[in-house]
């Protein structure tokens, strides 16, 4: 089933963060609906002030017995270099990274500043999302089927898969509010300014209403 | 010679018959099997109703036209994988200001293995020959019809309309899954064109001939015992009589009849 919700992320998401900061993070990844549970922060970020090859890292998140794991366990990585989350594969269960250090914590289910949210809609429709957190912030992704009867038709869509949507996030205001996208295209989430809760990407249809309206 | 001969025409055999058919109610069978690179497993309920008479002696009832109403829940199981081909979103990258590029792993769609569930009501018309069968039941002997042999079906037709409702149930149940839709139009196809109206011809004669196979209609019953006088007080006990023997045949005269002949003694 498609869901655009960033407090939980499947096998079309990622969650990406960058570290400013030297020193050592350490964070979890929990099973979706296990955000309350305190979990042993086993695997970890170190941050040094020696660049590496690369500005941005990949850690698969896979399943390892019952257990959720971080593949590799541990980073070490230079400062402003950015830490990307991902699933192994469909079979992956549904996720969150809970982490800190150094004073500062950060958290898929609540996106902070310098963090990164993806999703790659594989169903048409047109989804309306907010923060479920309960900030103004909201959007809308119109996705729609490519019609593959004709060849330009089928090379467009291969093309625009290689095309990513980009949506700015200050504060209350996403930019561009409205993106208009391909089955299979992916849309980034760049949180350039969040409040102290943080922020979530969430189908608006996800979100109970409020119970005084 | 027998002691009672009945002998009834074909317009007089015809509510027998149709009463022994609504008698038989409706019949129930399920099952599974496998078409093509489908996994299919099924449901069915049938009943008969209607046929024109035609007595055919020595022993043969005719029945022309019988409707056979029938529904089927029928389940199609396939891996989409086996449909679809490898689907690889590649590696996408945006470049973001004072953060640079970044860029997502391809993922890997793992298609699903989905199951299509279909409904599908029709009837058909079907000529079938009946013999005679007369036998003692317990305390009833009983009149059968028994089908013979194997009633051809025409199914053609109502394969054709079986597959555009398989087409309709797969859209339906391919519509939710995730990335599927730049595919879609060409899986329906290949789903139909992979049953074909031959396969779906093939799966409604394997579903229904056990329906038609064993037809026994019971149009007769009678108690062997039978009291033909009661009672009329302490020492005038009721009378009784057995029906020791009892057959039935058509008998072609000026016109064809049904003729039941009985033996019967004092019980």
């Amino acid at each position: 089933m498609e869901t655009l919700d960033s407090r939980t992320l499947g096998p079309a998401d990622t969650y990406a963060r960058r570290f400013s900061t030297a020193g050592q993070y350490r964070y979890s990844v929990a099973s979706a609906g296990l955000h309350c549970v305190a979990i042993n922060a086993r695997f970890t970020i170190n941050i040094t002030d020696r660049s590496t090859a690369t500005s941005q890292h990949i850690v698969q998140v896979r399943l390892d017995g019952r257990h959720l794991v971080a593949d590799p366990e541990d980073l070490e990585i230079g400062i402003g270099e950015g830490v990307m989350w991902h699933a192994a594969d469909a079979s992956t269960p549904r996720y969150a990274i809970h982490g800190a250090g150094m004073q500062t914590t950060f958290q898929s289910a609540a996106l902070g500043m310098q963090s990164l949210y993806t999703h790659a809609f594989g169903l048409p429709g047109v989804y309306a999302w907010i923060d479920a957190i309960g900030g103004k912030l909201w959007g809308e992704i119109s996705v729609r089927d490519p019609d593959l009867c004709a060849e330009p038709a089928r090379e467009e869509w291969v093309r625009a898969l290689k095309r990513g949507a980009l949506v700015y996030i200050d504060g209350d205001i996403a930019t561009p509010r409205r993106v208009e996208i391909f089955t299979g295209q992916t849309v980034f989430w760049a949180i350039r300014q969040a409040g102290r809760q943080g922020i979530t990407i969430t189908d608006r249809c996800l979100v109970r209403p409020h119970p005084t309206g | 010679m027998s002691d009672i001969t009945a002998a009834i025409d074909e317009v007089a055999v015809t509510p027998l018959i149709h009463n022994a058919e609504a008698a038989l109610g409706t019949s129930s069978r399920s099952g599974s099997g496998r078409l093509g690179s489908f996994d299919v497993s099924w449901s069915a309920k049938a009943s008969f109703s209607g046929g024109a008479v035609d007595l055919i002696a020595p022993g043969t009832i005719r029945l022309a036209d019988i409707t056979m109403s029938y529904s089927l829940g029928v389940s199609f199981s396939l891996a989409l994988s086996s449909i679809l081909p490898v689907l690889c979103l590649p590696s996408v990258c945006v470049n973001i200001p004072c953060v640079g590029e970044v860029c997502t792993p391809p993922i890997c769609i793992d298609w699903p293995s989905i199951t299509i569930p279909t409904s599908f009501s029709d009837s058909l018309l079907f000529t079938a020959d009946f013999r005679l069968e007369t036998y003692l039941a317990g305390a009833d002997w009983k009149v059968d019809l028994v089908v013979e042999g194997l009633p051809s079906l025409e199914l053609t037709p109502a394969a054709g309309r079986l597959l555009s409702t398989i087409g309709d149930a797969a859209a339906a149940a391919l519509a939710p899954v995730p990335f599927i839709g730049p595919f879609l139009g060409g899986a329906i196809l290949l789903i139909k064109n992979t049953i074909a109206t031959a396969g779906a011809r093939g799966l409604l004669g394997l579903i229904l001939t056990p329906f038609v196979s064993g037809i026994r209609y019971t149009v007769i019953t009678q108690p062997r015992i039978q009291e033909v006088l009661p009672a009329a007080g302490p020492s005038d006990p009721a009378v009784r009589i057995q029906l020791d023997a009892v057959s039935a045949a058509i008998v072609s005269s000026d016109e064809d009849e049904f003729v039941l002949s009985v033996d019967i003694s004092p019980a």
